[in-house]
């Protein structure tokens, strides 16, 4: 006989109606999961469209200062002589070359770059400058003419409100500087001129102290004339493709980046923790409806559908409303995420958040992905209802109860996995971030098993504690554990994350704070205003002297930042010199080389960062190649030092080979250590008005303020984590609330027997209060272990694979408190709509059958 | 040589038990029986004397330890899940002791539901809906929801949805078990008036001797055994 074949059914107009109307039934539930979802996906977007706009903003800079040429002429020493430049263009017949000098400025408040070029030579290679040397020639002439004269874009002088010939304070490093607008630049397409001032090369070597020397060459060749050129280059110089440069900042803050885009996935993955709650919920409570339905013939494949598309539809509202969010929230968040990359990357300027229609896709797409997905299970649930569950309504909770042990152990085999990921996967970031994952996952489902063994133990206490109040409240948990223990392992999720990342940031700020104390080994420091991307400016060569020859001085050491090539990119290289011998306040890595000093200050060993040692793979007795103004050489590597300076490593040689070798005898900083009894604030007078007399802007700072300084960049440096930590906690907030809101609900007709049977309203708010009073103490105790975990793991993994940074991790009994603290308030917030609800509702309604 | 109509409802030699602990517990013990088209046959006993086990295993719910089930002629035994669950949606018909309406429907989408399922037209399946409500005298109620009805109306709607798309078997289980006694007495007579009308087969589970009353034939269910109506009677 033919077997009938039950082909796959579409979903009928009345099973979708009959979905709508419990969805808009239940709608305070209904709108928690979209707030949820709304939520997770306006972090990822808020995010997402800070980092895009940042780079944009990055890559628009980069291309305005380098403009379409094709390759750069760079000077190990980072200054390429006047001189240098028009033999080189005589010799090669350049007929596109350009010299350039720039530097990040501020004018009024804002962020622009210097751009100093010769308007002559770059106009052949300069649409915009040759486009205003046509508008505008008498401006053009002023430009090369006069002193201290700028051009600036018709945007920047609207927003200055900056007329021709009018003058504007330019702050550079810590001088300001007043100079004169010589010509406003008509807008050009493309990436525009906004944030650019753009002078004469002989105004910008004049005004940043560079007088005689330029930073670059910019050229325009074919592939052959580059070839031939880079061979005929004198030593000292080197001929790199033009976005190489870029490339190579980019990718300073790449780790950044994904760090970030990791914690708005942490928020992402609580909101998948709400739906997955939302829909478990709505198929639990109507599994006797379920039932029905397949008694009536619906199959399973109707009822998967059904679930998920629910959940599609709570999805694209969320998205919708997310991406709404999200580029409110990454508004404001572009600023953070600008600045962080101001205190410790390079000088950004982000004018406007950049919307880019990519991002929005994305972070609805991961939002509609996320919740398919935690919808997956509850509607392989509804899939799985049978048409005696329509006769047997206690039969659910005794199955869920009897999963607990299996989802326990599956739990414990995810987390397993992660621990194993983590020891096979080598240097990953991102396998790194998968294992920090499944570690969350799996610890969340072992919780809902936990938690009942809690509620079984803790039942006598609240009994005695509480009374019967007490008893029920902790019964009700146990009796209702697979929806209890889903609302406890989602808040125990956010409140780790809240935790861990609390761990993490204390640890590395302990470590910072210890790290500066051990290398601010000098009680005074006198410095160069330097961009922290190059070594521009140097201080005068008989300084050191003068400032060892005041009473009270003990030691002065020198010291000279730089950015030097490598055969990996440029690094920053420190060049030191201490008058009392050998530098002090290292802590190394591991064993360091034999006779490690005698033979760095011989100029046989470099020093290199941790950050460095550890993306580059090197380790000390292996070579890196240095390029010095005459050539590539190699060095050994005589120690790995500790250093939270920089994520992209350092190195560190002594300060008179540097100088021979690179031809840079400039000094940038001078540390001052005072005889012991003398006075730190009387000495800095006296230098004060010995640095009065110069005629260039030096900086000082004593110890304790290059410290406080340092920590509250720190300090800034994460605001943004502790935003996104807060927006997690937030979404977190809207799924405690959704869970216990739908569980108390559920309970109402169990409530209404309780007050029919006598209990009064105050008593069945206390019951209330209690129950969820211990599933916050729950979330917030399991909270505890999971928490350590994720920042054991942010620690040892994440931030060592992102930034290179090892570090001990400290744990405080306030960090632990608090998260404790965090889930039973929030626990109890999310629990007093439910309990004024419930004790409001007349029980004869409640009591009525649904 | 003329051949016997094949019985809706065949059940031949059905046995069931459960574990209790270590030991299994009888709930029926080689039941059998027929039911021909067009008779209503009522199944009679206490709680917990195995007639709801029957009846699961009647509608495929539920497996049984040996014995055959066949409808129409098709054992239910034998069928996987997709093939019963075919079967319940064009020839069986359920009517609930807590009516089972799906609240956030309609009256007349609830009856509508099972048309859809069949993939009948929408003309036709209005037509139909609102011709059985007119039966169940509740037309005009058609837009109201499950819990704007009384539960004697609940069971009027649970009755036309169990009918409405003609099913070859009705399984009716306690139908009037929670409803009070006069309502009870008048959704029993529109269900007696119903099967007497239309020559629908069921099967009605009750624990009421009033209720079976309606059957054609009371078959007694006791500690796992069917027996005679006379039998039933005498308890």
């Amino acid at each position: 006989m033919k077997r009938p074949v039950l082909m796959p059914a579409p979903l009928t107009p009345s099973l979708l109606a009959a979905s709508r109307r419990y969805l808009t039934r239940h709608r305070w539930q209904t709108w928690l999961s979209i707030i949820g979802i709304a939520l997770g996906v306006a972090v990822v977007i808020a995010v997402d469209l800070a980092n895009e706009s940042a780079r944009r903003g990055f890559r628009l800079s980069v291309e305005q200062v380098t403009g379409p040429a094709t390759h750069q002429i760079e000077a190990a020493s980072g200054a390429i002589p006047d001189a240098t430049y028009a033999q080189l263009r005589i010799a090669h017949q350049l007929e596109h070359a350009a010299p350039v000098l720039d530097a990040p400025i501020r004018v009024d408040g804002r962020s622009m770059t210097l751009l100093g070029i010769d308007p002559i030579a770059a106009a052949p290679m300069r649409a915009a400058v040759a486009g205003a040397a046509d508008a505008d020639p008498a401006g053009l002439v002023r430009l090369l003419s006069t002193p201290d004269t700028l051009a600036l874009s018709t945007t920047d002088a609207q927003r200055l409100g900056a007329n021709v010939g009018d003058a504007i304070e330019v702050e550079i490093g810590s001088e300001a500087r007043a100079m004169t607008v010589a010509a406003i630049l008509p807008e050009q397409g493309g990436q525009g001129l906004a944030g650019l001032a753009i002078s004469d090369i002989a105004t910008a070597q004049e005004v940043l102290g560079r007088v005689g020397e330029i930073e670059r060459i910019d050229l325009i060749l074919s592939d052959a004339q580059a070839a031939a050129l880079a061979d005929a280059l004198p030593t000292g110089l080197r001929l790199q493709p033009a976005a190489q440069r870029g490339n190579a900042l980019e990718q300073m803050t790449r780790a950044f980046h994904t760090n970030l885009t990791a914690m708005s996935l942490l928020a992402m993955l609580v909101g998948g923790f709400i739906v997955y709650n939302t829909m478990t919920f709505a198929v639990l409570r109507r599994r006797p409806l379920l039932g029905t339905l397949r008694m009536l013939g619906v199959t399973r494949s109707q009822l998967f559908l059904l679930v998920l598309t629910e959940a599609l539809v709570l999805a694209l509202i969320g998205a919708v409303i997310g991406m709404l969010i999200g580029i409110a929230v990454g508004a404001g968040l572009v600023q953070l995420v600008t600045r962080t990359i101001n205190d410790i990357y390079f000088q950004l300027s982000v004018r406007n958040l950049h919307v880019d229609p990519l991002s929005l896709l994305k972070g609805a797409g991961l939002g509609l992905g996320v919740t398919l997905l935690a919808a997956l299970g509850p509607a392989l649930e509804a899939a799985r209802s049978q048409p005696r569950d329509v006769l047997r309504r206690t039969l659910v909770e005794q199955r869920g109860q009897r999963l607990l042990p299996w989802l326990a152990g599956g739990g414990a085999l995810t987390v397993l996995l992660g621990i194993l990921l983590v020891q096979l996967s080598g240097r990953s970031m991102a396998i790194g971030f998968v294992a920090l994952f499944l570690v969350i996952v799996g610890a969340s489902l072992m919780m809902p098993l936990v938690v009942r063994v809690f509620a079984m133990a803790t039942t006598p206490l609240f009994g005695l504690l509480f009374g019967t109040e007490g008893r029920l409240a902790a019964r009700g948990i146990t009796a209702s554990i697979t929806r209890s223990g889903l609302a406890v392992a989602a808040l125990a999720v956010a409140v780790a994350a809240t935790v861990g990342v609390g761990i993490m940031i204390g640890s590395f700020r302990t470590s910072v704070s210890q790290w500066l104390e051990n290398t601010l080994t000098s009680d005074i420091y006198i410095s160069v205003p330097s961009d922290g991307a190059t070594g521009t400016g140097a201080l005068p060569p008989e300084l050191p002297e003068q400032v060892a020859a005041l009473p009270g001085v003990a030691a002065v050491s020198q010291g000279r930042g730089n950015r030097v090539q490598t055969r990996d990119g440029l690094v920053m290289m420190l060049a030191l010199e201490s008058s009392s011998g050998r530098p002090r306040g290292f802590r190394f890595k591991g064993a360091t080389s034999d006779d490690l000093w005698t033979r760095w200050q011989a100029g046989e060993l470099v020093l290199v960062s941790e950050p460095y040692a550890y993306r580059r793979q090197v380790a000390v007795g292996e070579r890196i190649e240095l390029f010095t103004t005459s050539g590539w050489r190699s060095y050994e590597i005589g120690g790995v030092f500790q250093d939270y300076g920089s994520d992209s490593g350092t190195l560190i040689l002594p300060r008179p080979i540097y100088a021979v070798l690179w031809d840079d005898p400039g000094l940038s900083s001078i540390g001052v250590v005072l005889e012991a009894d003398t006075d730190a604030d009387a000495m800095s007078e006296r230098i004060d008005s010995l640095l009065a007399h110069l005629d260039q802007p030096v900086r000082m700072q004593t110890n304790r303020a290059i410290r406080e300084l340092s920590l509250e960049i720190f300090d800034r440096t994460f605001t943004i984590t502790k935003v996104l930590r807060l927006l997690a906690i937030g979404v977190a907030f809207v799924g405690i609330l959704s869970a216990l809101m739908a569980l108390e609900l559920e309970r109402a007709k169990d409530y209404a027997v309780l007050r029919a049977t006598g209990m009064t309203r105050g008593q069945l708010r206390k019951l209330i209060l209690l129950q969820t009073s211990a599933m916050g103490i729950a979330a917030g105790l399991l909270a505890i272990p999971l928490g350590l975990a994720m920042g054991d793991l942010l620690i040892q993994v994440i931030n060592l694979r992102s930034f290179g940074w090892t570090m001990p991790m400290q744990v405080t009994a306030a960090t632990l408190l608090s998260g404790v603290l965090l889930a039973w308030v929030a626990a109890v917030i999310a629990g007093l709509y439910p309990a004024l609800r419930a004790a409001r509702a007349a029980p004869a309604q409640a009591l009525r059958e649904e | 040589m003329t051949s016997q109509p094949t019985p809706v409802l065949a059940v031949a030699g059905v046995s069931k038990s459960y574990a209790e602990g270590r030991q299994r517990r009888a709930v029926l013990n080689d039941v059998s029986f027929e039911v021909p088209a067009g008779e209503c046959v009522a199944l009679l006993g206490r709680s917990g004397s195995g007639k709801s086990t029957l009846l699961n295993l009647l509608a495929g719910i539920d497996k049984a330890d040996a014995g055959d089930v066949a409808i129409m002629g098709r054992s239910v035994t034998a069928m996987g899940e997709p093939e019963l669950t075919l079967l319940r949606r064009q020839h069986i018909g359920f009517i609930y002791q807590f009516f089972n309406l799906i609240a956030t429907l309609t009256v007349a989408e609830n009856l509508a539901l099972p048309l859809e399922l069949n993939g009948m037209p929408v003309d036709q399946r209005k037509q139909r809906v609102a011709a059985m409500l007119a039966k169940v005298g509740l037309d005009g109620r058609e837009d109201a929801f499950p819990d704007q009805l009384s539960g004697g109306e609940q069971q009027r709607v649970a009755i036309a949805r169990a009918i409405v798309h003609e099913p070859a078997l009705v399984l009716a289980d306690e139908p009037t078990g929670n409803l009070d006694a006069r309502t009870g007495a008048v959704v029993l007579e529109l269900l007696a008036q119903l099967f007497r009308d239309e020559g629908h087969t069921m099967i009605l589970v009750t624990h009421s001797r009033e209720v079976s009353a309606i059957a054609d034939r009371i078959l007694a269910v006791d500690n796992g055994r069917l027996s005679t109506q006379a039998e039933a009677l005498s308890w």
